[in-house]
């Protein structure tokens, strides 16, 4: 959820003064000191790479990729944004990387594991099949691989994107940041991806 | 007739009232908010779409505490081989030769042309100093002289050289580009 307006500010200062004086401190040879961000972002990048991948055994090889990557060009980080921005640009990069080596692209539903025709595990409290009506959970089930097999036919940059703010609930600003891309371009990513998820699900009512 | 507020949400619509490509929440519609069929298409589709959601933040918020442990441990345990970075101090002002030094090495095609043209530049001077096969061919006058066979002295040697060189700068066209502007 998004901090409330105003009263996040402040912290984020502090805690953006604070990861820059710790950088200082690792490229001063305090190496060790470069755990603090691996334990605050890990969760984050790996779960912005699951979501684009959908794999968790890619997902964590990439994330570890992504923190030695991050590790290495520490000297380039200029502060200008925050490291968590600086580190999902380095994520989206190695993911894109990643998809784009990755041929013949694999979909999602290829992706899951035997028996898991629906995709990953579902809480007890979101599963469909605890709803009441069966018509509805199936249907339920079926749009949602639709989106997912939709999700698959995105180029890596407006998947990218399409997660960025429709799964992890960025501003257009906070992506580009994070993307370099401006407004126009985004929302131009936007667009195009919810018109192949319409092409996706054309044929429900 | 239909108008706007009458007529059913396309099913672009429908998709823009659940992934707008934008930071501002569109108004709703008049007709979707009383129609129970469009209600029901936005419901499902945002309701898919939230499951799926919720399955990747369920997948992670599943993984165990070892999980994070046994990734973070393997994240340090490469950095630890991995040089500490360069301190930024040092980054902004690099030393000259390291940085050309590094920089040329790294394009091969660039470090071979400038080999060949410094090649080409010696194997030219050596050519006009002591004479090429044509030279030699018409009767070998420059090898012949008691002058060439008499070894000059050091001085004289170094002399010739850089005349030759400065000649052959002037004269070679593909050389003159060489030249330091107004020397020509």
């Amino acid at each position: 959820m998004k901090a409330a307006n105003g009263a996040g500010q402040d912290p984020q200062r502090e805690r953006r003064e604070f990861e820059r004086s710790e950088i200082a401190r690792i490229l001063a040879g305090e190496t060790d000191r470069f755990e603090y961000f691996v334990r605050t972002y890990q969760k984050r990048v790996f779960r912005l790479a699951y979501t684009l991948l959908r794999d968790p055994a890619e997902a964590d090889g990439l994330a570890q990729d992504v923190f030695v990557k991050a590790y290495r060009g520490l000297v380039d980080f200029k502060g200008a944004a925050a490291f968590e921005t600086w580190v999902t640009r380095i994520a989206i990069n190695a993911v894109r990387d990643l998809v784009r080596r990755r041929k013949p692209m694999v979909s999602f539903g290829d992706l899951r594991g035997d028996g898991a025709e629906d995709g990953p595990e579902l809480p007890a409290r979101l599963d469909p099949a605890d709803g009441t009506s069966p018509e509805r959970d199936l249907m339920a089930r079926e749009i949602r691989r639709r989106i997912a097999d939709a999700l698959v036919e995105l180029s890596p940059r407006q998947r990218a994107v399409f997660v960025m703010k429709h799964y992890e609930e960025r501003s257009i600003a906070e992506i580009g940041a994070a993307t370099g891309l401006d407004e126009g371009t985004i929302k131009s990513h936007l667009f195009r991806a919810a018109r192949k998820l319409r092409a996706r699900l054309e044929d429900l009512r | 007739m239909k108008t706007a507020d009458d007529r059913h949400l396309t099913p672009d619509e429908v998709v823009e009232r659940v992934f707008p490509p934008d930071d501002r929440p569109e108004a709703v519609p008049v007709h979707l908010a009383a129609c129970a069929s469009c209600q029901g298409k936005v419901a499902r589709l945002r309701e898919a779409w939230l499951l799926d959601r919720g399955a990747v933040d369920g997948v992670v918020d599943a993984l165990p505490g070892g999980f994070w442990d046994g990734q973070r441990a393997a994240i340090l345990r490469t950095i630890e081989g991995v040089p500490v970075p360069e301190r930024p101090e040092t980054s902004g002002i690099r030393p000259f030769p390291a940085a050309r030094t590094k920089g040329f090495f790294r394009r091969p095609l660039l470090a071979l042309s400038s080999l060949a043209a410094a090649l080409a530049l010696v194997a030219v001077v050596s050519v006009h100093r002591f004479g090429g096969p044509e030279t030699a061919g018409k009767g070998s006058s420059a090898m012949a002289t008691p002058a060439a066979t008499v070894p000059p002295s050091g001085d004289q040697a170094d002399d010739e050289l850089l005349l030759s060189i400065d000649r052959i700068l002037r004269e070679e066209p593909a050389y003159t580009s060489l030249l330091p502007d107004g020397t020509t």
